[in-house]
């Protein structure tokens, strides 16, 4: 371990009451429910017995099988990210505005009608397939199940969800760039390709490691897509399939090698890709010209823009059709159209309740993420206290917890009787437990964009505040803050998104209609068996995606120029 | 939910409740009920509404549900409370309400029910068993408060789309090899009543290795397994031709799509159980707990689940569409019934198990069916399909239904069952199980 040449106190003091906090709020539930690992026969004590029946099971191949979907998605997103990144960072053309914020409509996606939605499209009778039998090019009794595709097909479906994650992260990272140093690489004769990979590629390294992280683990724990293609080869699969089934010892045996691997491959990716080279990469000390593009360069923008996004919103395209539909069987497109589902949901007082309280639920724990999440990455990057690489791994470690283990841990900690029971599910303040559920799994966001920021402010300016007479925290605020903010809004963004869309903990904490979110009714109403169940779970759905659509948009505007500009530099 | 606008039954109750108890009903005071259920919320809705209803009549007091939802059925609901009850003496919940019987028989193994004070008329009515299914739990830890059958369902337009006429009508006609592939079917550890169906399709066969053979032979048309009924009720819109379907859940679908969805119920081969009601350990208000239960047993709260909206008995605003577990309501209320609606639990209905086939084991069933298809689903589905390119070589038919050696019998099945209650013995079964099928399978799918 390195141990700081400077020590602060003060630093190690803040770093340990960082770890005791995640340690309450996540290592603690999550404990109480996979110590069931370690006890065989209902014995006490620590018992390898579960961990090595594993061997047994063909748990390595299933974690290899993990590792090379992860691999290969977040490869994908790079390749997707980065040039629409660079373009919109770089460069200036019409309708820019518009193809920016848009990229960032697939985190938009509602859960189970997202789902739905791809079955319907992708299904062996669904859309695709109808389309392809009426053109005369496949009949549909040859029609390929496109939901059977195996591991790329995952790979390739979670990357048109996740990569306006490492979107946000790159363009907030070339934001932060100083572009004499790319100017200085063209000046002295280097083309574009050797430009990007011998200049900007190493100095936005941050940024891609604080989104390639997220979305490394976020794949290589992912359960929805794989379930909906019907992958199972893959841990988290095998957990879920047990957790919700038959769960055994080795079940939870599993989730703490899952937990332990996804940290290890964090650690790991962190000592070979993610080593910041000091500050020496700087951040922007004067503004970059971007390249005004020509009708062609124009056009090629709107294509590189328009395909990524066309196939990405196919879900929601999907949503959409289903909330509108009254009839859509055996036909490309639904045969009749109505407005009555979404008519009907939004008489319900619930869907209003719902908003509400999705809306109270991310904000309060967008703000909690933003102060301690701001807090660990400073700590992380400037801090000279001990214990930095706990705390870096502990903050890490929400991103790989199953929400089913961390939503039964809390019901455990807040069962009647307890001392935290008037916060749980069956409590007079229920609203308190989900908060800080969304505000736990979000934490690493927060984290990793703060942090990919802190590494390109270089120490110097803030060294050059103080040596002025500014204190410590003044010169944060007045120095270092600002030129973060384009990190701290996109991981705020992301965090937000997140917290609005999440699932498990919504649907296991959120018991009393009045406290649910907008998930748990969309999952209310997916699940109640009626035949107009989808269309009203869709037509929640839209709503949903309205509401965040919304509030980004809102956010943008009122920042205005001012978020463009963060994001311009 | 924000109420529809009552009924004109439920404004003359409203009216003899303000004569009887001389204010209007809804400022009678309310006593609060909390109830942890999987219906959905068209089915708690009329019965909070008719309840509180008859409960202000004979009280002068109104009700009000304070609905709990865990995120899931059976088995999210069975983890939850197990959970509870391993910390706290009550899980300040009063009633458990649907989610099938096998929670319900665990919950009353664990003692986490009340026994039930069932009235006279509940009693006389309400059947023990049917097609030994309990109906009604020996000890009266639990009631059944509606019958779950079982069957599939199908799109009749895709099937001759496909080629695929004339449409199944029997579980046996969903083992044609035909069929391969086209049918969604549910994930037997996900649905109890899946599980079910599955047995009765086992024991509709002599013996035990015919029955399972049987069985192999539909599951390994499946085009997937599902995570419960509705989702692979859900599938026949985009996925697969065929489905099978918990009855209420097809029944809706028919009526929504009635030239392009069937139902069928295969007869003398669908699964009957109950879905049924109890009061959790420890209820915060026992009294108006068993006031309930009595409700729903009753023939007024009975008639809800099967009379057409509207009808002097029926649900003032959805029709339910379920069946009800009590005899008497289809010839009491014969005139308001919905369509279709019939008693499930007729002698005809009943199967006719061989003697050789009564001991099969629910849990040891479902978990042998899960290792052999769920969990290798597709080396199942490769084998299947090798088979059929293969003419089905009788040899290897053979090799293709063969049994673990450990539950070749039902004597053997009884000795798997007790090492069930062995954590570690559980375990061990259940990896070798799902091994000695995909070693099978991958024999078979070989050159």
């Amino acid at each position: 371990m390195n141990l700081p040449a400077n020590h602060s106190p003060t630093a190690t003091s803040l770093n340990g009451l960082m770890i005791l906090l995640i340690a309450a709020a996540l290592v603690l539930p999550v404990g109480l429910t996979v110590s069931k690992a370690f006890s065989v026969d209902g014995q006490e004590g620590l018992n390898g017995y579960w961990f090595t029946r594993l061997v047994e099971d063909g748990t390595a191949g299933l974690l290899l099988n993990g590792l090379g979907l992860a691999a290969l998605t977040t490869g994908l997103c790079l390749v997707m990210s980065v040039p629409l990144a660079l373009l919109a960072v770089r460069c200036r053309f019409a309708g820019q505005g518009m193809l920016s914020a848009a990229v960032l409509v697939p985190l938009i996606l509602p859960p189970f009608v997202g789902a739905l939605a791809m079955r319907q499209i992708l299904g062996q009778y669904g859309t695709l397939n109808m389309l392809l039998d009426q053109l005369g090019i496949v009949p549909l009794t040859e029609a390929t199940d496109w939901l059977e595709g195996g591991l790329v097909t995952v790979a390739v479906l979670q990357a048109l969800h996740l990569f306006p994650i490492l979107y946000m992260n790159a363009t907030a990272a070339l934001a932060n760039m100083d572009p004499s140093h790319t100017q200085a690489a063209r000046n002295l004769g280097a083309g574009p390709v050797r430009t990007f990979f011998a200049i900007t590629l190493p100095l936005i390294k941050p940024g891609l490691f604080a989104g390639g992280t997220i979305v490394f683990i976020w794949s290589f724990t992912d359960i929805g897509t794989p379930l909906i293609l019907n992958v199972t080869d893959l841990l988290p699969i095998r957990i879920f399939q047990q957790l919700t089934g038959d769960a055994t010892g080795k079940t939870y045996a599993a989730v703490v090698v899952l937990l332990a691997v996804s940290i290890g491959l964090y650690i790991v990716g962190k000592f070979v890709f993610g080593r910041a080279r000091g500050a020496s990469g700087g951040r922007a000390t004067l503004q970059a010209t971007p390249k005004r593009l020509g009708a062609l360069g124009t056009l090629g923008a709107w294509s590189l823009f328009g395909c990524v996004i066309a196939v990405a919103l196919l879900p929601h395209a999907g949503v959409v059709l289903n909330a509108f539909s009254a009839d859509w069987f055996d036909t490309v497109l639904p045969a009749e159209y109505t407005t009555d589902h979404l008519a009907e949901v939004i008489r319900d007082e619930d869907t209003y309740n719902s908003i509400v309280n999705s809306l109270k639920y991310a904000s309060a724990s967008t703000g909690i993420d933003l102060v301690l999440g701001t807090l660990i990455a400073w700590l992380l990057v400037r801090g000279r206290g001990w214990g930095k690489g706990c705390l870096d791994a502990m903050a890490m470690l929400p991103l790989a917890v199953p929400g089913l283990i961390l939503a039964a841990g809390y019901v455990a900690l807040t069962a009647p009787g307890q001392p935290l029971h008037s916060i749980g599910p069956g409590g007079n303040h229920p609203a308190i437990i989900l908060i800080v559920a969304y505000a736990v799994r979000r934490l690493p966001f927060v984290v990793r964009g703060v942090s990919a920021g802190l590494q390109q402010v270089p120490e110097s300016f803030e060294e050059a505040a103080r040596t002025l007479g500014a204190t410590p925290t003044r010169a944060a605020r007045k120095i270092t803050l600002p030129l973060i903010a384009a990190n701290l809004i996109a991981a705020a963004v992301l965090t937000f998104a997140f917290a609005v869309l999440e699932v498990s903990d919504s649907l296991v904490l959120a018991q009393t209609t009045s406290n649910y979110p907008i998930t748990k009714q969309i999952f209310r109403l997916f699940t109640s068996g009626t035949a107009e169940a989808m269309n009203l779970a869709a037509a929640l759905g839209v709503y949903g995606m309205i509401l965040l659509g919304g509030t980004m948009a809102i956010a943008t505007a009122l920042l205005g120029k001012k978020l463009g500009a963060i994001f311009r530099a | 939910m924000s109420g529809p606008p009552v009924s004109q039954r439920d404004e003359a109750l409203k009216q003899k409740i303000a004569e009887t108890w001389g204010q209007p009903y809804d400022a009678l005071p309310k006593e609060k009920l909390i109830v942890l259920s999987a219906n959905n919320e068209h089915i708690l809705w009329e019965f909070e509404q008719a309840f509180s209803l008859h409960y202000a009549l004979a009280h002068g007091r109104r009700v009000v549900f304070d609905t709990r939802d865990v995120g899931g059925g059976g088995s999210k609901i069975l983890s939850f409370l197990t959970s509870i009850y391993q910390r706290s003496s009550t899980s300040e919940v009063d009633v458990l309400w649907g989610g099938g019987d096998d929670i319900f028989r665990k919950l009353a193994s664990l003692r986490l029910l009340e026994p039930l004070t069932l009235t006279a008329d509940a009693r006389a009515n309400i059947p023990a068993s049917f097609g030994r299914q309990p109906m009604l739990d020996a000890n009266h830890y639990w009631a059944g408060s509606a019958v779950s059958g079982f069957g599939f369902i199908y799109n009749k337009p895709l099937l001759t789309r496909l080629h695929l006429q004339p449409a199944p009508t029997s579980w046996d006609d969903l083992a044609d090899p035909r069929f391969f592939g086209m049918i969604a079917v549910a994930d037997p550890m996900q649905s109890g009543s899946a599980t079910a169906a599955y047995k009765m399709i086992a024991q509709s066969a002599p013996n035990w290795p015919a029955g399972w053979a049987k069985l192999l032979d539909v599951l390994s048309n499946a085009k997937r397994f599902y995570d419960g009924a509705s989702d692979a009720a859900n599938a026949v819109v985009a996925e697969a031709p065929l489905a099978t379907c918990i009855d209420f859940y097809g029944t809706l679908r028919v009526n929504k799509y009635p030239k392009r969805l069937v139902y069928v119920s295969p007869a003398g081969q669908t699964a009957f159980n109950a879905d049924p009601i109890g009061i959790l350990k420890n209820p915060p208000h026992p009294k108006l707990a068993r006031a309930f239960v009595d409700f729903v047993l009753s023939p007024a709260g009975q008639a809800l689940w099967a009379l057409r909206v509207g009808t002097p008995n029926g649900p003032s605003h959805n029709g339910l569409f379920r069946t009800p577990i009590r005899g008497d309501v289809y010839t009491t209320y014969r005139e308001q019934l919905l369509p279709g609606m019939t008693n499930p639990l007729r002698p005809e209905n009943e199967m006719v198990v061989a003697e050789a086939l009564r001991g099969l084991d629910f849990n040891t069933f479902r978990r042998l069916v899960y290792s052999a298809t769920v969990a290798n689903a597709a080396g199942l589905r490769d084998a299947r399909a090798a088979l059929i390119a293969q003419g089905l070589p009788a040899a290897k038919v053979k090799q293709f239904h063969s049994l673990p050696p450990n539950i070749r019998t039902m004597a053997q099945m009884k000795s798997v069952a007790k090492q069930f209650r062995n954590e570690k013995q559980a375990e061990r079964i259940m990896t070798d199980w799902r091994q000695f099928f995909a070693d099978k399978y991958e024999a078979l799918t070989g050159p």
